[in-house]
């Protein structure tokens, strides 16, 4: 049975490695740094699709956190086509991740710069080995073992486009998960299938539910002999297979919650989009999804980003800045306890 | 919600909770409907999704039971959903899940929707009488559909100090979403002077409502709501009837009745002497 995440052998390694030292993404043991315990809380915006406006909203979130008072590291985890820095109006930092993967810099500390705004510092992507789009696993371990070690009460992570393992392995191991999407065919897409992934993967994270890993691999790939098409279908085969498996099933499908930002809305029919796309995300995949709110398409939006300057700054009154406002101190607010390495 | 259906009650079908107040149920089922729409953008590229008719006949069924009074009180008799209070037409229904939010009052403040407080006078004002010539008392027995969807004069305005724990949780959705859209709904009724069937068009639609519903409510036939909203004064019938449809038709819309019937009626007796002149 093929996984769809590429070479199965890896991912078994990397999978059984979890095991060995405790999975990180769900019970980090505290061994990797006396430090662990500063970064409250780790927010990652994915999405699926380029040009949804992921770099914007990551920078936007940063600044405004970093406004509340907090300690912001801005991470840009689009390795590989990074520009983050370009949304935060930063020139091009002497330091990036790339120096800590190719150990450079002996610790991820070293890669962060500062930004002109206080409190908020970067660590870019860019500047790069031009290789640095294809990161090992044992590249992304040490990304993922090291960011909770940083100085700093919040980590942003602004992440690429597509469903690349890493991606939705960092998304999974934040603690905030965002998704932004437009309302388009083609966003919402890449949003489902970004949902998707990031679910069976969580699901074969999940040491309790070894005996059901099959099952899930063939629910990855629509053709399989099982017959298994949606998350739906492999509930029901579970329940049939593993009955006692089926409630750890459901709680873990639970605690899967990304949230949902819907961009450059226009009217409101697209507004009601996000509502339409939180209940089918409910009902088709049993996920729930916190419909956070919409930005208004709005055209300040791209002249802040012809300006190489962060919307937060070059339009402070626009609906845009605001909304996103309210959305960081919502989060803040209402999530600001969540950990998920606790 | 990926159980089979046959496994889910009707409050499971639209997913509200089991005391959520009509008007909750009525957003509900229209938001499932309109996700699970022909062209529901939101089911795009969904492996399954290609037919919901099942799904969607379940919803008519829940909505079509929960909507109304006496028979959602059967429904939730029969299954044993009945918690507190027997009394479901009635708002002063007891939160049911008050320990999980804390203190209810705080909730309640932030959940009184702002168009409450800058609507204006009139925009607040109760209808004075029923919209049905037929049912015209609101006793708890009136089980007709106005009273789940206009507020009851004798009562404050729609607080509901409870409802599923998860709606309160964001900013901008649901609650906030509407509120703020409600807020912009009543910026424009309150800057509006005209009030033209054009407008009350755009209103009834911001509502939500479909003529049928308007017609069905108010007993006024639909080809009168059309020609009201189409101005088509020759499609209405004598002054003092058209007077007392519009009225009926903005106090369904919560618009400023005494305003929207004046400004109407001008045109419509302009228009008539036009024709007679």
């Amino acid at each position: 049975m093929e996984g769809r995440f590429g070479d199965s052998d890896l991912e078994t390694r990397e999978i059984l490695r979890f095991k060995e030292e405790g999975n990180p993404f769900f019970n980090i043991q505290g061994s990797a740094s006396p430090n662990l315990q500063r970064v409250k809380q780790i927010w990652a915006i994915g999405g699926g699709k380029g040009g949804v406006g992921k770099s914007l909203l990551s920078s936007s979130l940063a600044i405004s956190l970093s406004r509340q008072g907090n300690k912001v590291v801005a991470i840009d985890l689009d390795l590989g086509a990074a520009n983050l820095h370009t949304t935060l109006g930063v020139d091009l930092p002497e330091r990036s991740i790339s120096d800590f993967l190719s150990n450079r810099a002996t610790k991820l500390d070293e890669c962060v710069s500062p930004t002109p705004i206080p409190n908020l510092y970067l660590i870019s992507g860019a500047a790069d080995s031009l290789n640095v789009a294809n990161i090992t696993t044992e590249q992304k371990q040490k990304i993922i073992q090291n960011l909770r070690g940083l100085d700093a009460d919040y980590l942003v992570i602004d992440l690429g486009a597509g469903t690349n393992i890493n991606t939705i392995d960092f998304f999974l191991f934040s603690d905030v998960s965002i998704i932004t999407l437009l309302p388009e065919p083609t966003s919402i897409e890449n949003g489902y299938r970004f949902i998707k992934t990031g679910y069976f993967r969580r699901l074969k994270l999940v040491k309790a539910l070894e005996p059901i890993h099959p099952l899930i691999d063939a629910a990855m790939d629509p053709k399989n002999s099982e017959g298994i098409k949606t998350p739906a279908d492999l509930f029901k085969e579970v329940n049939r297979l593993h009955p006692e498996l089926g409630t750890k099933l459901k709680d873990e499908i639970a605690k899967f919650r990304p949230k949902l930002i819907l961009n450059q809305v226009r009217t409101q029919t697209d507004i009601d989009i996000g509502f339409s796309i939180k209940t089918v995300t409910k009902r088709y995949f049993g996920v729930e999804l916190d419909y956070l709110g919409y930005l208004d398409y709005d055209s300040s939006a791209w002249q802040a980003v012809r300006r190489k300057r962060p919307i937060m700054i070059e339009f402070p009154t626009s609906k845009v800045v605001s909304s996103i406002e309210r959305m960081a101190q919502y989060l803040v607010k209402r999530h600001g306890h969540l950990r998920s390495d606790l | 919600m990926i159980e089979p259906l046959s496994n889910l009650n009707l409050y499971e079908v639209l997913d509200v909770a089991p005391d959520a107040s009509p008007s909750d149920i009525r957003t509900a089922y229209l938001r499932v409907k309109s996700a699970y729409g022909k062209d529901s953008l939101a089911l795009y590229s969904l492996v399954g999704s290609e037919d919901n008719t099942e799904y969607l006949n379940q919803v008519e069924e829940a909505y079509r039971i929960l909507s109304n009074p006496e028979k959602r009180k059967e429904y939730d008799r029969h299954h044993g959903l009945l918690l507190v209070s027997d009394e479901i037409n009635d708002g002063a229904r007891f939160p049911a899940f008050s320990d999980d939010e804390g203190s209810g009052k705080i909730i309640k403040m932030d959940r009184v929707p702002p168009m409450e407080e800058v609507g204006g006078d009139d925009l607040l004002i109760p209808p004075a009488t029923s919209f049905s010539s037929s049912s015209a008392t609101s006793t708890p027995a009136a089980n007709t559909p106005q009273n789940i969807r206009i507020q009851d004069p004798t009562r404050p305005p729609p607080t509901e100090p409870y409802s599923a724990p998860t709606r309160s949780e964001s900013p901008l959705s649901e609650d906030r979403t509407n509120s703020q859209i409600e807020l912009s709904l009543q910026r424009e009724i309150a800057n509006e002077t005209e009030f033209r069937g054009s407008f009350l068009r755009k209103m009834r639609e911001a509502r939500k409502f479909s003529i049928e519903e308007i017609a069905d409510f108010t007993k006024i036939k639909r080809t009168y709501v059309k020609a009201i909203e189409e101005e088509d004064f020759d499609q209405l019938p004598a002054a003092v009837y058209v007077r007392g449809f519009v009225i009926q038709l903005a106090k369904m819309l919560r618009l400023p009745h005494d305003k929207v019937s004046n400004s109407f009626m001008n045109r419509y007796h302009i228009a008539k002497k036009n024709k007679a002149g």
